[in-house]
C-alpha cells in the first residue's frame, strides 16, 4: 500500500495502544515522502517499541538525543525491511536529571546505543543492564555533546574533562 | 586435588589481529572463551562536537576520517544530507560518477577486508596479492583527485572535478583485471580446505539475533537478512541499474567472506553498466558559496561497505549545523561481537572480529 | 651492551683510541639501521599506508624492516594514527616494554600536533610528544609510503650520525593528567570455588598471563624506577 495509507494505519495503532492523549503529534515530512514522525510521551516508550514490532518494524536504526537548550530530544528510528518505509519516534525530556526507559530487553541494538546517549549527553535509562561510559574514558566528568559543555581548546595541556557543568 | 579456574586475558588495545584499537577481556576457562567484554572508545575524537563548530564544507574531511576505508563514501552520505535539506538537484553527470567512485571505494574496501582476512587465518600471501590489486584504484583515485586515502572529492551539489583524460579507458581495463583477479582468489583461497575448516561454522549468528541487533551490510546480509539501502530505499540512480544482492543463510564466517566476494563481482557489473550511460555536462549542481541550509532534521542514508551508514542533521538555519550525528554501521555491528564469539577458542575468536571488520574510525568517532 | 659503553673511557688516552670507537660505531650502527624491526601500533588512517608501505608495491622488507607484533621484539615504535586521551597510558605503558635502543617515529600530522582534531576536541592529545620522546616527524595526512621510506631513511642516517662516545639521554615527559584512567584489566569476581582445604602453595613461577589484583608487573617497576 502508499506510504499515506500505510502511516494511517500506524498512527491509528498507535492512538488504540498507548491513548490519544499520549500521541502528541504527527507529521510526515514533504522531502522525504517514506518517513512518517510521532511525539509521544516518554513514559510510553516500552509499549510503543513492542508495537513497532508487531506492526513490521523490527529493525531498530539508531537511538540518538539532541540539546535543544530547553529540553533534550530523544530520537528513535525504525525502518521496515520490507518496504523500506521509516517511522521516527520523538520524545521530550526535561534539561535536568533527564531519565527514560531502557529498550535494551527488547532491542538488543539498544543496549551500546543507549550507552552512547548516557555518555555523550547524560540521560539516565532505566533498568539497563550496564549502564557505564563507552566512548569517553573512566573518571571523565561531564557529558561532551551538551551545548553548556565547553571544550577546553588548549593546544598546551593534556585533555581533561572541567568537571560537569 | 586438581581444580580449575576462570581465569582472565586481556587483549588489549594494541593487538596485532584486533584490526584497530579495541580492548576485550575474555574470560576463559583453559583454550576456550567463556565470556568476552568488549571496550572501545580508544579513537574517540568527538567529531560529532568539533561539527557543531565547523562550517558545512569544513565538516567534509573530517568525514573523510570516519571509515578511513571507504572514505568516499562518507564525503557522499554528509552531501546527500545537505542536499535533502537544501532540495539540490544533482546533474546527470554527477549522479553517474559519483556511482561509479563509490563503487570502486567498495571494491577497494573489500580488497583489504579479503587481504586482512587472510591474515588473520594465517595465509599471509593473500594480503600481498589483494594489496596489489587495491594500487590499481589508488592510482585511478590519485589520477582523479590527488590523494591516495582520504580524498575530500564530493561536493555539496555533485563532485569537485571532472574526470581525467583516459580515466573511463583505465577504469573498464581495470575491471577486467580485477575479474581474472577474483577467480584467482577463488583458487587459492576461498576454495582452500584449511580456510574452509576455519571459517565454516564460526562465530554463527541467527537471524534473529540479526535483526534484533540491527546488523547491516555483509555481516546482516551473511545472517539472512535481507536489507540492502540501494534496493529498499534508492539513492542516486541505483534503482535504474541492475545488479544482485548476495545473500547467505548460514551466518558464519565463510558466508560474510562470500557475501563480499560476491559483491566486488556485482561492482565490476554496476560500474560498467554506469560507464556506459556517461554523457559529457556540469558536474556540480549552481549551490552558494555560503551554504546555508534551511532549519528542519533530515537523514540520508547509503550503503557503505561496511553496511547502512546513515546521517542526521539538525540544522537552525545558520552556517553551522546544529547537531551531526552519524550512524555508524560498525559500532552497531561490533555490538554483536560478545554474542557471536561465546564458547569458542581463541583463534576462532580472532577469526569472528576479522569478518565483522570493523573499522574503529567509525565506531569511536 | 654496558661493557661496549665502558670502552670510549678506557681508549680515550690511547694513541689511535677514537680510531677504535669509530670502528665499534661504525658495526654497531650499521647492523642497527639494517634491520630496524618496528612494533605494527596503527592506530588510524595512517595505519592503512604503512600497511600499504609493508605490502607488495612498496615492499619495506628490502631495507630490513619486519613489522613485529610485540613490544619486546621490536627496535622502533611508529605512532600511526591519532593519540587520544584513552589510549595514552598504553603508549606510555608499550614505550617502556621496549627494550632498549629504541625510538619513536610520528606519523602523520595528529601524531605530530593533534592534526584537524587539534581545534574543538576534547579527547585527542596535541601531539605524541606530549607523551613520549619522539625521534622523526613524518608530515601529511596520511603521508605517501614514500613519505614514510623518507622518515625511516632519515631515522638510519640518525642512527648512523650516533655515538657510543656520548649516548643520548632521552627522558619521558611527565604527566600528571595521565595516571587518573591507567588501568589495564580490572578485576572481576568470579563465582566461588566450592569448599575445599586450600592447597598450600608451592614456589614456582606466576604464568605471565593471567592479572591477579595488586601484583605488579615487572614491566611497571623498572618503569617507575626508569623515571625516578
Amino acid at each position: 500500500m502508499s506510504p499515506a495509507e500505510n502511516f494511517k494505519v500506524i498512527v491509528d495503532s498507535f492512538n488504540k495502544r498507548i491513548g490519544q492523549e499520549n500521541v502528541l503529534e504527527n507529521f510526515e515530512d514533504p522531502k522525504d515522502p517514506r518517513l512518517l514522525t510521532v511525539r509521544v510521551n516518554p513514559g510510553k516508550i516500552v509499549q510503543i517499541a513492542e508495537l513497532m514490532k508487531e506492526l513490521d518494524f523490527p529493525y531498530l536504526s539508531f537511538i540518538t538525543a539532541v540539546d535543544f537548550k530547553t529540553h533534550i530530544e530523544m530520537v528513535y528510528w525504525f525502518t521496515s525491511l520490507s518496504t523500506g518505509f521509516n517511522v521516527r519516534v520523538k520524545c521530550n525530556l526535561p534539561p535536568t536529571n533527564p531519565q527514560i526507559e531502557s529498550l535494551a530487553g527488547s532491542y538488543s541494538t539498544a543496549n551500546w546505543n543507549e550507552r552512547e546517549v548516557y555518555d555523550l549527553f547524560g540521560v539516565n535509562f532505566l533498568n539497563h543492564p550496564e549502564m557505564t561510559r563507552i566512548l569517553t574514558w573512566e573518571g571523565f566528568d561531564g557529558h561532551p555533546l551538551l551545548k553548556k559543555y565547553k571544550v577546553i581548546d588548549d593546544p598546551d595541556e593534556f585533555p581533561k574533562s572541567p568537571g560537569s557543568l | 586435588m586438581l581444580r580449575t579456574e576462570e581465569f582472565q586475558v586481556n587483549m588489549g588495545p594494541q593487538h596485532p589481529s584486533t584490526h584497530g584499537v579495541f580492548r576485550a577481556v575474555l574470560s576463559m576457562d583453559g583454550e576456550v572463551v567463556e565470556s568476552v567484554d568488549s571496550r572501545i572508545g580508544y579513537l574517540h575524537r568527538g567529531i560529532e562536537k568539533i561539527c557543531e563548530s565547523r562550517t558545512y564544507p569544513q565538516i567534509i574531511p573530517l568525514t573523510d576520517r570516519l571509515d578511513y576505508l571507504s572514505a568516499m563514501s562518507n564525503n557522499m552520505a554528509f552531501c546527500m544530507a545537505v542536499e535533502k535539506l537544501m532540495a539540490v538537484q544533482l546533474p546527470e553527470r554527477a549522479i553517474l560518477l559519483r556511482m561509479i567512485i563509490a563503487e570502486l571505494q567498495r571494491i577497494a574496501s573489500h580488497l583489504v577486508f579479503i587481504g586482512c582476512f587472510g591474515l588473520d587465518t594465517g595465509a599471509i600471501t593473500v594480503f600481498l596479492y589483494t594489496f596489489r590489486e587495491r594500487e590499481y584504484i589508488m592510482n585511478l583515485f590519485e589520477k582523479l583527485c590527488g590523494a591516495r586515502l582520504i580524498y575530500n572529492y564530493m561536493r555539496v551539489g555533485g563532485v569537485s572535478q571532472d574526470l581525467p583524460e583516459g580515466f573511463e579507458k583505465e577504469t573498464l581495463e581495470f575491471c577486467k583485471i580485477m575479474e581474472e583477479k577474483i577467480e584467482e582468489y577463488n583458487n587459492l583461497f576461498t576454495e582452500n580446505y584449511i580456510f574452509k575448516i576455519r571459517s565454516q561454522g564460526v562465530g554463527v549468528i541467527s537471524r534473529q539475533t540479526a535483526l534484533s541487533y540491527a546488523l547491516s551490510g555483509p555481516v546482516g546480509r551473511g545472517s539472512g537478512v535481507d536489507y540492502d539501502v540501494r534496493k529498499s530505499d534508492p539513492y542516486l540512480w541505483y534503482d535504474k541499474v541492475d545488479f544482485k544482492v548476495a545473500l547467505f543463510e548460514n551466518g558464519d564466517c565463510f558466508d560474510r567472506y562470500m557475501v563480499r566476494v560476491v559483491e566486488v563481482k556485482e561492482s565490476i557489473k554496476i560500474i560498467r553498466q554506469c560507464l556506459g550511460m556517461l554523457q559529457s555536462g556540469p558536474v556540480i549542481a549552481k549551490v552558494p558559496k555560503l551554504l546555508k541550509p534551511p532549519a528542519g532534521e533530515v537523514y540520508a542514508h547509503i550503503e557503505n561497505p561496511r553496511g547502512d551508514l546513515g546521517v542526521y542533521l539538525v540544522s537552525d538555519g545558520s552556517l553551522n549545523p546544529y547537531r551531526v550525528k552519524f550512524r555508524a554501521p560498525s559500532f552497531v555491528n561490533l555490538s554483536v561481537f560478545s554474542k557471536a564469539a561465546g564458547h569458542q577458542k581463541i583463534a576462532d575468536l580472532v577469526v569472528t572480529l576479522g569478518s565483522i571488520d570493523p573499522v574503529f574510525g567509525e565506531v569511536d568517532r | 651492551m654496558g661493557l661496549i659503553e665502558q670502552v670510549p673511557k678506557f681508549v680515550k688516552n690511547w694513541p689511535g683510541g677514537g680510531l677504535i670507537v669509530s670502528s665499534i660505531d661504525l658495526v654497531m650502527n650499521y647492523s642497527r639501521k639494517s634491520s630496524l624491526w618496528p612494533m605494527t601500533f596503527g592506530l588510524a588512517c595512517c595505519a592503512i599506508e604503512m600497511m600499504a608501505a609493508n605490502a607488495s608495491r612498496y615492499d619495506f622488507d628490502r631495507l630490513g624492516v619486519i613489522p613485529r607484533p610485540s613490544p619486546r621484539q621490536s627496535d622502533v615504535m611508529i605512532v600511526a594514527g591519532t593519540v587520544c586521551a584513552k589510549m595514552a597510558p598504553f603508549i606510555v605503558k608499550l614505550y617502556h616494554q621496549m627494550p632498549e635502543p629504541r625510538w619513536v617515529i610520528a606519523m602523520g600530522s595528529c601524531a605530530i600536533s593533534g592534526g584537524i582534531f587539534a581545534h574543538g576536541s576534547y579527547s585527542v592529545v596535541r601531539g605524541v610528544d606530549k607523551i613520549i620522546p619522539v625521534d622523526v616527524f613524518i608530515p601529511g595526512c596520511p603521508p605517501r609510503p614514500e613519505g614514510l621510506y623518507d622518515g625511516i631513511i632519515k631515522l638510519q642516517e640518525k642512527i648512523m650520525a650516533s655515538s657510543i662516545a656520548n649516548p643520548e639521554e632521552r627522558t619521558v615527559p611527565e604527566n600528571p593528567d595521565l595516571m587518573p584512567h591507567y588501568k589495564i584489566a580490572e578485576y572481576i569476581p568470579i563465582s566461588p570455588t566450592p569448599s575445599e582445604p586450600p592447597i598450600p602453595a608451592a614456589p614456582v613461577a606466576t604464568p605471565s598471563i593471567s592479572v591477579t589484583p595488586g601484583a605488579v608487573s615487572p614491566a611497571t617497576t623498572a618503569a617507575k624506577q626508569a623515571r625516578a
